[in-house]
């Protein structure tokens, strides 16, 4: 039964054709969830890793030797791009990769797209530790968490195009599992995640729901 | 690097007597090599740098270039430890200002680093001891009083250790010492030695209120104290790190 099941998806072009075995794409992000990100993405073609601990202030990992031999090797590397993770020029420049520096093809920033919240308006200390740009602790929020792996999935498309339906593919998955998370199984099948998204970003979705009979 | 990012008020006895308040800040050219090995065999930066000879202590009056080889290893023994291991050796030549005496100097250093930071505890947990030792040899001639003849001195080599420790307690306090040797390059039969304890509280990640204790013994003197306050406050994202 799994071969013809197999020799169907291909001929239908539901499964990806058997090629040469490719190295994973080396990606290192700074914090955990960028990588648990990756993960979801990339699957078999990423090999991730984080350089902040999950049970570590991310403001103040501190730069070591290991880190930046780390970001030599990479293809890609995740950042939020804020003023969240302060220790990363330094690593970068220890690590002498130009692919990852800021503006090479491998440096993806989280907060692209993102609007951000709790922008201060007078940068200084008076209202003690400020995020001078905007809270850049971006995956508290789902759907924020969503336009992260969309970056982050162009980000790894940009290096590595010829991989770029599996990463789309992986994408997809996450995104429906969100969309399902987030709104719920009728909810999703009736309006379709992406409406429902698009609703909830723009802050119609509450105000529709309650208008409507179901 | 900056006083003000140092853990004490000052460098080291041994550099201060072995190279000077300034540090070796000379115009050349530097390459940096990270070596592509990792993992349990450690991480390896090796430097060189070639640079006109600046450096008044070190190299007097002399315009010629002065190589610098570094080598730093670090090894990540657990989640919370490091170690870093530094060798460092600079060589170059020292003139005198009549450009009547020529010397080839060489100056050696070692630096061990051991770092305790347990990673969810960073903040409010820390240990960080270092130590090292220098070398420097073509030390001048002894000339014991003025218009004296110059006489070979004991020993073509000066050399000192330092050490350096920090707990830090909480968030806001942490404690350090300090304990430095070193044999005076001018006559290495003289010596000297500091002791400091320091306490030092952070009100806030800009703003440090430091205290320091220095206990100084010189060769044939009376021990001197000193008590120094030091507070440094800092602006923008630049704090008081270092790598």
């Amino acid at each position: 039964m799994m071969i013809p099941a197999l020799i169907a998806a291909s001929v239908l072009g539901l499964a990806e054709p058997p090629g040469p075995a490719r190295a994973p794409l080396r990606v290192v992000a700074t914090l955990p969830v960028y990588a648990e990100l990756v993960r979801e993405i990339g699957g078999a073609e990423v090999d991730v890793s984080s350089i902040a601990n999950p049970n570590e202030d991310a403001h103040f990992v501190r730069p070591k030797p290991s880190f930046a031999l780390d970001l030599r090797r990479a293809d890609v590397f995740i950042t939020t791009g804020l003023d969240l993770e302060l220790w990363v020029p330094t690593l970068l420049d220890r690590a002498g990769n130009s692919v990852v520096m800021e503006g090479g093809r491998g440096y993806v920033t989280a907060y692209t797209g993102i609007h951000l919240l709790d922008i201060p308006v007078a940068a200084d200390r008076s209202a003690g530790d400020v995020h001078i740009y905007g809270n850049p602790h971006l995956t508290t929020d789902p759907l924020r968490t969503l336009q992260v792996a969309r970056n982050i999935t162009t980000g790894l498309k940009r290096v590595a195009p010829e991989r770029a339906a599996h990463f789309d593919a992986g994408l997809a998955r996450f995104t429906e599992r969100i969309h399902q998370a987030v709104f719920g199984e009728s909810l999703v099948q009736l309006l379709g995640g992406p409406t429902l998204e698009q609703m909830a970003v723009n802050g119609t979705l509450f105000e529709f729901l309650e208008n409507q009979q179901f | 690097m900056a006083l003000h990012a140092l853990p004490f008020q000052s460098r080291s006895l041994t550099h201060i007597a072995l190279i000077g308040e300034e540090s070796l800040a000379q115009a050349g050219a530097s390459a940096r090599w990270l070596l592509p090995v990792g993992g349990r065999a450690g991480t390896f930066t090796a430097t060189f740098e070639a640079t006109r000879s600046e450096q008044e202590q070190l190299f007097g009056h002399s315009n010629e270039l002065s190589w610098l080889g570094n080598l730093n290893a670090f090894w990540q023994l657990s989640e919370a430890t490091d170690l870093d291991l530094s060798l460092s050796w600079v060589n170059g030549g020292y003139t005198d200002e009549e450009g009547t005496l020529s010397l080839d100097r060489n100056l050696m250093g070692a630096e061990l680093s051991f770092t305790w930071s347990p990673p969810a505890a960073s903040r409010y947990r820390g240990f960080n001891l270092r130590a090292g030792i220098m070398m420097l040899d073509g030390l001048l001639p002894l000339i014991e009083e003025p218009g004296g003849v110059p006489q070979p001195q004991a020993s073509d080599q000066a050399k000192g250790f330092w050490s350096t420790a920090e707990l830090r307690l909480s968030q806001s306090w942490l404690v350090g010492g300090r304990l430095d040797w070193v044999e005076n390059p001018d006559n290495v039969e003289e010596t000297a030695w500091l002791f400091s304890p320091t306490l030092t509280w952070w009100q806030s990640e800009y703003v440090r209120v430091r205290a320091e204790y220095d206990l100084l013994g010189l060769h044939e003197l009376d021990n001197e104290g000193r008590l120094h306050l030091q507070v440094t406050f800092s602006m923008g994202p630049h704090k008081h790190e270092t790598y």
